[in-house]
This record gives structure tokens, C-alpha cells and sequence, in this order.
């Protein structure tokens, strides 16, 4: 009975911050969403701000260039990341530990004060500038590419595809890389049939921990190109522009809950595929046994 | 440079207001305290301190906002009755409509009549009853004479294809459009729905030939000098000139804008005469220049001009001369007419560049 008492009253904190931060806001959301101001005070139920935000051509078109910043940005992430991850396993503990600390140094500090900070490295009469220059390449800035955009996310997500990927690598039996040459298997096939089935988990994390952030984030295209306007940045506008407008407006509000199904959706997709790949590998392991 | 003048007063501002606790606990006397609710970094370091030194029966409560936006909803949605507030024109003219605003009377103001008369009595307070100019301002554009060869006098430089991807455009509703507005000879407060859809097409007409959008990010680039042109206000001019003293600074001949920044007292306000009190100090010669220097936003206060010296006067960025202010537009509350520029503006922002 104690017991039973104590583990609830752990259990507080935890559904007072869930509740505070995650459920209240939600509700909001959903109720901005569908609900608007009458003349007369109250409120009625409307579909207007949905049907805006999903039959709103510019806003299906930002959509579109969002997911294909996030998209390219996880694929490069994942090109690099994965190397690096696998390079960090192999070496040994004290100098593993240092890299570390280099890379998450730049975490500690606040990523709009990193994002200015790529921004003036990309300027004309920047770090860039001064490569070109000393490279003798007449070679412009960066800043207002597509490019800018994609090194920005790369560099602030970056760690996030690596941690996953490494912590499962480090779970993982050496034993069995070593099996695998043992039995005739070439490098190419230790990597399909051992390493990348075994790492998978860590992979998938690393690719939702890229691309969900990427997706919705309005703060780096709008410091190194803000001439092209993603799904992030028009909800940031919009939820910006109905605070100031006497007509409130919940076409924000509706907008981010249409991205957060898509985004809901996607998720439950690509768990069900480290789910399954989970399922196959025990399998696997109690035939072998 | 900028940077750590404000983490500075944020640093002040919160001793102070420590020690304004501390001394507010220990003191056994009851001040009279008025709620003064300003811009963030928009006010002399010392001056508050030196009010409440001069005038020991009052003390003064100093909060900060980012935007007229915020500024309002807090006024109208929450419970505390702030007793002096700084806000821009246009949210003026609005709070005005909605009664918010208690009338000032300024022949209690000993020191109104160094404030410049040809900057009251515009139509966002057309009769200068409930608004007193704290500082003002005109739109312009910022150049480098180094890539910028010809003389800047009109908007029109803005869509100069010699110099495709060399401007930088302020990211800002309100002030771009009205600018564009300009430019194609119609008012700035314009609620037509041609007009807009006019300055909508013409800002989609620019726009592959700018560089990048923004309003903090676009600064540093002109002072380093990667573009030749920026769209923006007088103020944020005077800041980078103050980093790079090549740039330059016009107002092109068909017309901007001019702003306000002027202090109103709130119909809730419990403090009136503490308010009227702290706006007269404010417009107290010395102390009108002491802040005036370190805001850098230009003073309506003539005597507090002159103190400042001939560098401020015959600086026409600082200064512009009446020739200019006549050829310049304020804005005021547009109210539904906003949905309009809302409208094109997000048609311009979204529009794709190839």
C-alpha cells in the first residue's frame, strides 16, 4: 500500500509537466484550429481555417521544400554521420571521449548564436570570401542558396545521427563481425548482413532525430536564406500576424496540427520499420540458438 | 558592439530591479510607484536612477517589450495597470480608436515646449492630446558609395538590375510595403485593394534580384560590406554608419515614412501624476540629451539638439532636414484594411525566386 503510494506520488512531477506543457498546449492547438471568435463573443465551430491551410497552394508548395531541405539534410547527415560513428567505435576509450567533448562543444551553446555565427562564415567578405580569395576561385557567398539552408541543418543535426547510431554500434558483439569473416563473408557483405541489420535501430533514430527537427524549423533558412519561406517559417508568420490582428485567425493553429498528423503519421511509419526489423532479428537469434 | 550594450543594461536592469526589491522590502516609507513600460534597451542607463533621486516620493516599476504587438496584448489582457508606455504611432492612433488612452495635458508639462511642433499634431494624434514624441525616425535606404557609384535619390535603385543580388530587403510588413507604396505615388496608409495589388506585384517583380530578406541578420552584411544596399530605418542606418563610416544613408524624393515612438498614459493607469511627472523629466533638457545619445534614435526635443552639437544638427541622418520630414508619410491604424497587406505581403514572401 505504501508502496503503491510512493510510486504515485513520484509519478507527480511527471504528469504535471506532461500535462502543463504537452496536453494543455495540444488542446489549444486543436482548439484554435476549430474554433472561432463570433460577433457577438463566443465561440462556433468552423472548418475554414483547415480548408485554408490545406487547399492553400503557396502553402502546400512550402511544404513540398521543406520536406526536401529535411530530406536532403538527413541523407547527408546519415552519409557523414555513419562513418564518423563507426570511426569513433573503433578507437580507444581516452581519445573516443575527447573527439566527443569536440563535438558536442558547440552544443553547449545556443544554436541562434551558432546559426549567426554559419551565417557570417558564408558571407561574401566572410571566412568563405576569404577562402576563395586565397584559393584565387571567384566564387560568391552562400548566403540566400538552397545550399546555405541544407549546411546549416546538417551542421546544427548533425550529432543527432551520430549518437544514435553510435550508441547501438557499441551494443553491438564484435564477435560477430569477426564471425562473419570467418565464415568467407567480404567486407561489402559484413556490412549489408551484419552491420547495418544490427545498427538499424540506431539508424532510424537518428533518421526521425534529423528530420522531424528539420522539417518544422523556421530559424535557419530564415538567417541564411530568407528569400524561400518553409512550412516552419509561414506558421511562425502566421501565428505572429493573427497576435497582431484584431480578427483572430486560426489558420497557424490549424497549419501546425495538419504538420503534426503528417509528422505523427511518418513516425508511426518508420517505427513500425525498426519494429519489424527488431522482430526479424530475434527471430533470427532464437533460431540460432 | 550593439550587442554588449544590451546584455549590459539587461545586466543593470536586473540589479537595479533586484535592488529595487531589497530596498523596496527594507524602506519602511510608501513610495508612490509608477508602472513605466518601455522597448527593450530603449532608455538611458542612468536616467530612471536619477528620477528617483530628484523625486524620492516615487519609484519607478520599468518593464520592457519587443513589439507594439506584444505591448498591446498585455494592456488588454492582463490585469496590471502600467502608468506610462512607449509605443509606435500607428498603435497609437489604434489604442486611441479603442479608449485606451487618457488625455495629456500638456500645458502641465514644463518642458513641452521644447518638443519640435512640426512633429506633433500628426494624424496618428491629430490633435496632440494624448501622445508626447519620444523619438522619431525616417525609412530610407543605406548604401555603400564604394559599390554604388550613381547618386541614391529614388526607390527605383531597388529594382536596378545592375545590382542583382547586391540589395538586401527588410523583412517588415508594414514598412517594406509602405515604402513600395511610395514608390508607386500612393499613401502609405493606403486600404485599395489596387494599390496593394499593385506594390504586391511590384515586390515579386524585385524580388529575384535581392539577395536575402531579414531585419537583425542584414546589418552586419552592409557594415562588412558583401552587399551595397539595405532597405531600412533611420535609427538602425545611424548603427551601422557608426560601424563603417563609408555607408551612406538617403531618403528617396518620392517619400517614406516618418515614425514615432511617444509616450501615452493608459486610461487604467493609478499613477497619472507620477506619469506626468516622469514625461516631463523626460523631456527635461539635460536629461532629454543624455538619453537621446544613448538611444541613437533621433530627439523631437530642440534644446536637447543643440546640446548634443553640430556632429547631430548637420547630420542629416540623424537630423533630416524639413524638406525631407515634408515629403514624408507617418502611419497610423489602418484597421481591417490590414487583412489587405497581410494578404499580398505573404503572396510576396512565398512567391518563388526562379
Amino acid at each position: 500500500m505504501k508502496n503503491k503510494l510512493n510510486k504515485a506520488l513520484r509519478a507527480v512531477p511527471l504528469y504535471v509537466w506532461v500535462i502543463l506543457f504537452t496536453v494543455i498546449p495540444l488542446f489549444m492547438i486543436v482548439f484554435y484550429a476549430f474554433f472561432k471568435v463570433q460577433d457577438g463573443g463566443g465561440y462556433e465551430f468552423t472548418m475554414e481555417f483547415i480548408q485554408k491551410s490545406v487547399t492553400n497552394g503557396d502553402y502546400i508548395h512550402s511544404f513540398l521544400i521543406s520536406v526536401k531541405y529535411a530530406a536532403v539534410s538527413t541523407v547527408v547527415c546519415l552519409i557523414v554521420g555513419y562513418p564518423v560513428a563507426y570511426f569513433l567505435n573503433q578507437i580507444s576509450e581516452r581519445i573516443r571521449d575527447f573527439i566527443m567533448v569536440l563535438f558536442l562543444l558547440p552544443m553547449w551553446m545556443n544554436f541562434i548564436i551558432r546559426t549567426y555565427a554559419m551565417r557570417s562564415l558564408m558571407e561574401k567578405n566572410g571566412l568563405l570570401g576569404f577562402l576563395w580569395d586565397f584559393l584565387g576561385i571567384k566564387g560568391g557567398t552562400l548566403i540566400g542558396t538552397e545550399a546555405a539552408i541544407i549546411i546549416g541543418m546538417v551542421y546544427n543535426f548533425l550529432p543527432f545521427m551520430i549518437l544514435p547510431i553510435y550508441t547501438s554500434l557499441t551494443k553491438m558483439d564484435r564477435g560477430l563481425i569477426e564471425a562473419a569473416q570467418d565464415l568467407g563473408a567480404n567486407k561489402i557483405k559484413v556490412f549489408t548482413k551484419v552491420l547495418l541489420p544490427l545498427t538499424m535501430p540506431g539508424i532510424v533514430s537518428g533518421i526521425t532525430m534529423v528530420f522531424m527537427p528539420s522539417v518544422t524549423t523556421f530559424v535557419i533558412p530564415q538567417m541564411l536564406n530568407n528569400k524561400v519561406m518553409t512550412i516552419g517559417s509561414i506558421i511562425e508568420y502566421k501565428f505572429k500576424q493573427e497576435a497582431s490582428s484584431t480578427a483572430v485567425s486560426g489558420v497557424g493553429a490549424a497549419l501546425s496540427m495538419v504538420l503534426m498528423i503528417i509528422v505523427i503519421i511518418s513516425m508511426t511509419f518508420v517505427n513500425r520499420f525498426s519494429d519489424a526489423e527488431e522482430i526479424r532479428e530475434e527471430k533470427e537469434k532464437r533460431r540460432v540458438n | 558592439m550593439g550587442k554588449k550594450i544590451i546584455s549590459l543594461v539587461l545586466a543593470l536592469v536586473m540589479c537595479t530591479s533586484i535592488a529595487g526589491m531589497l530596498t523596496a522590502c527594507g524602506g519602511g516609507s510608501e513610495k508612490s510607484k509608477i508602472y513605466f513600460y518601455n522597448w527593450g534597451d530603449y532608455i538611458g542607463e542612468d536616467i530612471i536612477e536619477l528620477f528617483e533621486e530628484e523625486n524620492p516620493e516615487y519609484e519607478v516599476v520599468y518593464d520592457t517589450f519587443a513589439t507594439n504587438e506584444e505591448m498591446y496584448q498585455k494592456i488588454v489582457s492582463s490585469g496590471i495597470e502600467y502608468d506610462l508606455l512607449i509605443p509606435s504611432d500607428y498603435m497609437i492612433s489604434r489604442m486611441i480608436k479603442e479608449d485606451l488612452l487618457m488625455e495629456i495635458d500638456t500645458s502641465k508639462l514644463e518642458n513641452y515646449k521644447y518638443i519640435d511642433e512640426s512633429l506633433t499634431h500628426l494624424e496618428y494624434d491629430p490633435d496632440a492630446k494624448y501622445s508626447v514624441p519620444y523619438t522619431w525616425g525616417v525609412m530610407g535606404i543605406v548604401y555603400n558609395p564604394k559599390l554604388v557609384k550613381e547618386p541614391v535619390d529614388s526607390w527605383s535603385i531597388l529594382w536596378d538590375k545592375k545590382y542583382d543580388q547586391q540589395i538586401l530587403m527588410l523583412d517588415s510588413v508594414r514598412d517594406t510595403m509602405g515604402c513600395v507604396l511610395k514608390s508607386l505615388g500612393y499613401s502609405m496608409n493606403t486600404g485599395d485593394a489596387k494599390e496593394i495589388a499593385e506594390a504586391r506585384d511590384k515586390l515579386i517583380e524585385g524580388k529575384p534580384l535581392w539577395a536575402d530578406w531579414g531585419v537583425d541578420t542584414v546589418k552586419e552584411p552592409i557594415v562588412n560590406e558583401s552587399y551595397a544596399m539595405l532597405l531600412t530605418w533611420s535609427g538602425d542606418a545611424m548603427e551601422i554608419m557608426a560601424e563603417n563610416e563609408d555607408i551612406e544613408f538617403a531618403v528617396p524624393k518620392e517619400g517614406s515614412n516618418i515614425f514615432f515612438d511617444s509616450m501615452v498614459i493608459p486610461k487604467n493607469s493609478r499613477n497619472p501624476e507620477g506619469a506626468m511627472k516622469l514625461i516631463d523629466f523626460l523631456c527635461r533638457t539635460d536629461i532629454a540629451a543624455m538619453n537621446a545619445e544613448y538611444i541613437g534614435y533621433s530627439t523631437p526635443q530642440t534644446e536637447a539638439l543643440k546640446e548634443l552639437g553640430d556632429e547631430y544638427i548637420n547630420d542629416p541622418t540623424y537630423n533630416p532636414s524639413k524638406e525631407v520630414i515634408d515629403r514624408c508619410e507617418v502611419f497610423y491604424d489602418i484597421g481591417d484594411s490590414m487583412d489587405l497587406w497581410n494578404e499580398a505581403w505573404e503572396r510576396v514572401r512565398q512567391a518563388s525566386v526562379d
